[in-house]
């Protein structure tokens, strides 16, 4: 009996936090669920209509502008993350040797990270300004002819966004696989070069395996991340030109908030959240197998 | 052929000037947004940019002072640090629970852990909704353009942000003392409050200012649900355009009062930023 009150008294601690999330996430996401088996759209006066599985099928078979949508995050995330995670590592590597200032250089170098996104985006939407924006102005002292239009042409502009999300997650890569790098023993490393290994093989068969929990948890953690992308989209291009940096979060803004398809939007977005909700897994797995070893 | 020094002496040159270039590229967006920030729009609109003003001008910052800049700035300081203060209300007891007591075993920690992960456009669309009105009590009640709609939605990032980090830190103060201090008279929640929260105090800390940094930057939900009375300053930042053009002097001036707090605390949490950019992932 004593022991049952105390576990009551023990659970009476997350009481609150969970009551919370329960109203303002799983309530919604409930709520979210049924919307999407229904017609609803805010503009006409005809209210909830049953649709069954038609926005479902209409998502995954029809929508080609949804599917595109889909294709531009995985192309514009892919390059992304694989673009701050090539960087990330090289600047993790050599702020991981014995440097004067490495204190000052590397505060400098994080500061990106904790910027809005949509300031970073702003900042970066005057530095693109194909006549008035400072890279254009470089292009130009360089000898370049005149600049691209960095954000004005289907083809650069998704490579644009890349660069934007680079700039502002590159020193996140940085500063996990740096506090990677710092947590691994130094013994092996030196035994191998006095065996005579050569550093980069050193690298490849030491330290990059050593890392390897590290790398894995970065990534998953952007990947979630980038597959959410909407701030940056929002204020460097709007979706354009075309669709051509249209994501799925800013496809379905787009369908909720400006067509007022609500019904279909939330149908839209339980499908992204089952493709977040593949990748969290395997990110939860990795972290259960840490806390386990 | 070169020493062995020498090669040594070139390579810690050539490892300088990459970081100093990285260093250039991290920091260039800021300054150039500096320069803009003291320019007039004769300034910033002329062809080829100029690069530091010749005339420099406080007009930019004397623009949003004088119009409703300030406002906006008031809006997100209030939303962030109500939210701050009911996340760390119901986290801190959770979380002590989670690392004390293994409340609810893996499952819950994980549960609470995926919030996190939730894209924000799955919830909108019923945030939306149904704060237009809905009935509670009897009460007609309407959360849109509202401080209290923002303080709860941004709940759902930063209590499985906050749960997380502060478990770590729970973990790390050693129960004995705590026991230790309940055999000498203590009670439970006495020992706590006098014993353990003292200790974890700069912990708490920086889980609330990530939590103040987490809603402070956040535009999506701000731009759904907030119109004029409760408009955060990202949304009035994404708004800064006459039909004819973007006003980049007011915006850059803008820009800078809204990352300005957000640098000074960074240089205070560095240590911890891998720690919570990464969940605990790995080892800060």
């Amino acid at each position: 009996m004593k022991s049952g009150r105390k576990k009551l008294k023990n659970y009476s601690f997350v009481l609150p936090a969970v009551i919370l999330l329960i109203v303002i996430t799983i309530f919604p996401l409930v709520y979210s669920l049924t919307l999407s088996f229904f017609h609803w759209d805010l503009r006409r006066p005809l209210g909830w209509r049953f649709a069954g599985f038609s926005n479902y099928a209409k998502a995954l078979f029809s929508d080609h502008r949804f599917h595109r949508s889909l294709i531009t995050t995985g192309i514009i995330g892919v390059s992304a993350v694989l673009l701050e995670f090539v960087l990330g590592l090289g600047l993790a590597l050599l702020l991981s040797r014995k440097l004067v200032g490495k204190r000052i250089l590397t505060t400098l170098l994080v500061m990106p990270v904790m910027i809005s996104p949509v300031v970073a985006a702003l900042m970066w939407r005057m530095l693109y300004h194909e006549k008035y924006g400072a890279i254009n102005a470089i292009v130009r002292l360089l000898g370049f002819g005149s600049g691209p239009s960095w954000l004005g042409s289907p083809n650069l502009a998704p490579f644009s966004v890349v660069l934007v999300d680079a700039w502002q997650w590159t020193p996140l890569f940085m500063m996990i696989l740096l506090a990677g790098l710092q947590s691994i023993p130094v013994e092996p490393h030196e035994s191998a070069l006095v065996d005579g290994a050569s550093r980069p093989q050193v690298f490849w068969h030491i330290t990059l395996p050593m890392l390897k929990l590290s790398i894995i948890a970065a990534l998953l953690i952007r990947l979630v991340d980038v597959i959410k992308l909407f701030d940056t989209v929002f204020i460097l291009t709007s979706g354009g030109p075309g669709s051509s940096t249209e994501t799925v979060s800013y496809y379905v803004y787009l369908v909720g908030f400006r067509f007022f398809r609500v019904g279909y939007a939330a149908s839209l977005s339980y499908l992204l959240l089952a493709i977040v909700v593949v990748i969290a897994l395997g990110f939860l797995r990795i972290l259960r197998r840490r806390e386990v070893g | 052929m070169f020493s062995r020094r020498a090669l040594l002496k070139i390579e810690n040159i050539a490892v300088y000037v990459i970081l100093v270039m990285a260093v250039s590229l991290a920091v260039f967006p800021i300054a150039w947004t500096v320069s803009t920030s003291f320019k007039s729009v004769g300034e910033y609109y002329t062809y080829p940019p100029v690069w530091i003003p010749k005339n420099p001008t406080i007009a930019n910052y004397t623009y949003i002072i004088s119009t409703a800049g300030l406002d906006y700035l008031r809006n997100s300081l209030i939303i962030a640090s109500l939210n701050l203060l009911l996340v760390l209300g119901v986290s801190i007891p959770a979380a002590y629970g989670i690392a004390r007591f293994r409340v609810g075993g893996e499952n819950l920690s994980f549960w609470i852990l995926s919030q996190r992960m939730l894209p924000p456009v799955a919830t909108i669309i019923p945030f939306f909704l149904l704060f237009r009105g809905f009935q509670l009590f009897g009460r007609q009640i309407t959360l849109l353009d509202k401080h209290l709609g923002l303080i709860l939605v941004y709940c759902t990032f930063n209590i499985a942000f906050a749960v997380w980090l502060l478990i770590g830190f729970f973990e790390s103060f050693p129960a004995e003392i705590e026991e230790a201090a309940v055999i000498d008279g203590c009670s439970r929640i006495g020992a706590v409050l006098r014993v353990v929260i003292p200790v974890i105090a700069p912990g708490i800390v920086v889980t609330g200012l990530f939590c103040f940094i987490f809603s402070w930057n956040e535009f999506l939900f701000a731009l759904i649900l907030t119109r004029e009375a409760a408009k955060t300053v990202t949304l009035q930042l994404s708004q800064f355009r006459t039909p004819t053009k973007i006003l980049w002097g007011e915006m850059s001036a803008l820009s800078l009062i809204t990352i300005i707090p957000i640098l000074v605390i960074v240089v205070f949490i560095q240590r911890y930023l891998v720690k919570g950019l990464a969940f605990g992932a790995v080892k800060g």
